[in-house]
């Protein structure tokens, strides 16, 4: 197939691992796959097995329908079986569970439950069911949220009042300065998520080579898109250089997607902090409709319970999503926790690392030792003994148990501790709304300077990374944005 | 699909109040005509009409009776290692064909539906290979699903081979869209086949003669160990494993 088949060319992926070979040596890196995409993409092509000992891939934050915590489920829900209500939502959010259930099982208790490739498919719905209210579940990075964007402002246009959205939309580089944060996790680079770059482009990273000393490379999803990153990758750590690549340029542009970035703009504000889930409270790292757009806002016109619900203790999704242990690690994986019977969210969405193990790689793999074989689900577990990462994973699990994950995790400190508590800005957080002329930005910090090659500016704040236009100055030296590094940034 | 010779059908209609007599002719009409092409007599029947909304439009259930032949022995538990697995043609028009005739993705292809009658091919397909093991239809969850029911029922481990899958590029290209697998999505006019390695060749060649079978092929092989599970070879040389499809096929969102 045409533009797919390029990029899965068996004898230039095997030229390419013995470049990768040749590039590592004997040392040991460990790369983190930020997006759930590519996490799916190297599992469903085997590339884990082509990689030589040397190059480890550790699994990232970025799989969409994994960061979406229970509680929000639960809300989903309760908006799903809200009388008269049409409630839209991506396939793959369907089955991931919340406290009581999913919603499959909504639907089945006969909420009106419908599932759609695109928020303008649930406008469309409304369009046709006037006598309805529908609702979207809008979740997603960057790379979802401009479609919930340009719906939003068609249903304002169209003047549809049927339609409304229940936000969860989440921006990708609080949770990787996150993970940078993180005293569990020791990385040698990234592979920095593709989609998500096609809309903000690939300066809000600038920060990671600056600041946290690694190297990153914006990465496709293709198998020799992956494997190309992981050599340029390799390069740089080799050259001594540390900077932001972009392998993915087909389709990602240094300044992104400009006209996505105003659409976000226009339509999102910040959140103050969202619960991403195994990670806890991330401070301003998720979007909610700007007040303009409070009438099409769910979560202003129905009582939604709101309420936090803490993850299965079993589950050791937040450590997975941070890439502290491996999914064949997690003490359900394979046994309680199966795709059919899912705990965790990484065992629903194929892109969920733990969902892309079990499915692709779990006979062949390091996993094996833990997984009975029969494709069962509630077989009794195996206990891992034998091979050294059965091991690993026992000492793992113990260390890193579901309650020990918010101690673990430094940047939030602010956890708020009951419903409804409010985590305590400080002063340097809230925002000067000069720095971004007449737009209100009330909830976000001061926004950094940021240099700008060549004078051409980027239209975005470092992060969120589609913010407001700013101006840049020229000719600096690449300084980051985020010289404080405390819980002010982004 | 048990090598039986298609005789008889029923079929019951489940009308909604209100649904179009004209339409229901022509499927009336259209369900004689591929009834005589497959040599079946629809032999029984029922009509109930429901209240309008009871119903969306028309369901229709039918089931077939046929006749197995005395020297036809399908079964699973005859499936022994080293014999090859075969497909009779492209996998997966059926179910992107129904995907797209939605109209809900905004993506049009020219992919129709691949329903047909395969009475006669398998009849050919039984004369040009005798010790045939086991037969099925591919329908809904796929080529994956019906290699992992072999696979647990015969217990034997299936390699499939992703680089002779004949998967047509419309339905490549829809499926990498909405992040399904054309494995996975399901067929309406193919079977699966194990034979024999020294059938294969006289296997395949008597599928793609027939002019349903044009594009057949031997996509896998059957090995011992590890029971009860399939795995693919990609074509990037890497392996995968080939599950059992949990609920629908669910697109990603990105």
């Amino acid at each position: 197939m045409k533009f797919v088949d390029e990029y899965r060319d068996p004898a230039a992926a095997r030229a390419t691992v013995a470049q990768i070979e040749t590039l590592a040596g004997d040392r040991h890196l460990k790369f983190m796959e930020v997006c759930g995409g590519h996490t799916h993409t190297i599992y469903k092509h085997g590339i884990e097995n082509l990689l030589p000992d040397s190059v480890e891939l550790i699994h990232g934050p970025g799989c969409p329908v994994c960061v979406i915590p229970m509680g929000r489920v639960d809300d989903g829900i309760a908006l799903a079986e809200q009388p008269g209500v049409i409630f839209t939502s991506f396939g793959d959010m369907m089955r991931v569970p919340g406290s009581n259930g999913n919603l499959l099982e909504a639907k089945a208790r006969g909420a009106d439950v419908r599932m759609v490739y695109s928020p303008l498919d649930a406008l469309r719905i409304a369009r046709d069911n006037p006598d309805r209210q529908v609702v979207f579940f809008a979740i997603g990075f960057e790379t979802t949220a401009p479609s919930t964007a340009v719906t939003l402002l068609k249903a304002r246009a169209a003047g549809i009042t049927n339609f409304s959205v229940f936000c969860n939309h989440v921006t990708i580089v609080p949770p990787l300065k996150a993970i940078l944060d993180s005293p569990d996790l020791r990385l040698d680079g990234f592979l920095g998520p593709g989609h998500v770059s096609t809309v903000i482009g690939n300066h809000p990273y600038r920060f990671v080579p600056a600041e946290y000393h690694k190297p990153l490379v914006t990465a496709g999803f293709e198998p020799l898109d992956i494997l190309q990153s992981i050599v340029m990758l390799l390069r740089q750590i080799r050259e001594g250089r540390c900077e932001v690549e972009n392998q993915y340029t087909r389709a990602v542009k240094d300044e992104g997607n400009l006209k996505a970035l105003e659409i976000l703009a226009e339509v999102f504000e910040i959140r103050p902090h969202f619960e991403w889930r195994g990670l806890g409270f991330i401070p301003q790292s998720a979007l909610k409709l700007r007040e303009e757009f409070a009438a099409w806002d769910a979560e202003l016109r129905y009582a939604v319970p709101g309420v936090r619900v803490a993850d299965p203790k079993a589950c050791q999704c937040g450590e997975v999503l941070k890439g502290v242990i491996k999914p064949w690690e997690c003490k359900v994986f394979g046994t309680a926790c199966t795709p059919e019977t899912p705990i965790g969210t990484c065992m629903v969405s194929s892109e969920g690392a733990c969902a892309a193990y079990y499915n692709y790689g779990r006979f062949t793999s390091k996993a094996a030792p833990r997984i009975p074989v029969a494709a069962g689900c509630a077989t009794t577990p195996t206990t891992p003994t034998g091979s050294p990462h059965a091991r690993r994973s026992s000492s793992t699990a113990s260390k890193h148990s579901a309650g020990a994950v918010r101690v673990s995790w430094k940047t939030p400190s602010i956890w708020p501790t009951a419903r409804g508590a409010r985590p305590r800005l400080r002063s340097s957080m809230r925002c000067s709304s000069r720095r971004f002329g007449t737009r209100r930005w009330p909830l976000w910090p001061t926004v950094p300077s940021w240099p700008s090659p060549g004078g051409n500016g980027w239209h975005s704040a470092p992060t969120p990374s589609w913010s407001s236009p700013a101006t840049f100055p020229a000719g600096r030296s690449a300084t980051s944005p985020c010289t404080a590094r405390s819980t002010t940034w982004p | 699909m048990m090598g039986g010779r298609p005789q008889w059908l029923t079929a019951a209609f489940v009308i909604e109040e209100g649904f179009s007599i004209e339409e229901l002719k022509a499927i009336v009409a259209d369900m004689a005509e591929a009834a005589a092409v497959a040599g079946v007599s629809i032999v029984s029947g029922d009509t109930k009409v429901v209240d309008k909304g009871a119903a969306d439009g028309l369901y229709i259930t039918t089931a077939g009776i046929g006749v197995i032949p005395p020297e036809v022995n399908l079964d699973a538990r005859l499936v022994k290692p080293g014999d090859k697995v075969l497909v009779s043609g492209r996998l997966g028009d059926h179910g992107v064909a129904v995907i797209l005739a939605r109209g809900e993705l905004g993506i049009t292809a020219d992919v129709k539906s691949d329903t047909a009658p395969l009475g006669a091919m398998v009849a050919e397909l039984l004369a040009a290979a005798p010790n045939t093991r086991w037969l099925r239809d591919p329908t809904r969850g796929g080529v994956a699903t019906v290699c992992n029911e072999l696979a647990r029922d015969a217990e034997v481990h299936i390699v499939l081979d992703e680089a002779s899958l004949p998967v047509q590029n419309a339905v490549n290209g829809a499926c990498e869209i909405l992040g399904i697998d054309a494995l996975y999505v399901a067929n309406e006019g193919k079977l699966v086949a194990v034979v024999p390695a020294d059938e294969a060749d006289a296997a395949l060649a008597t599928l793609r003669a027939n002019s349903l079978g044009t594009e057949a092929a031997v996509i896998g092989e059957i090995h011992e160990e590890p029971p009860g599970v399939v795995i693919i070879k990609t074509i990037f040389g890497g392996t995968r494993i080939v599950d059992m499809l949990v609920g629908d096929p669910l697109p990603r969102i990105c």
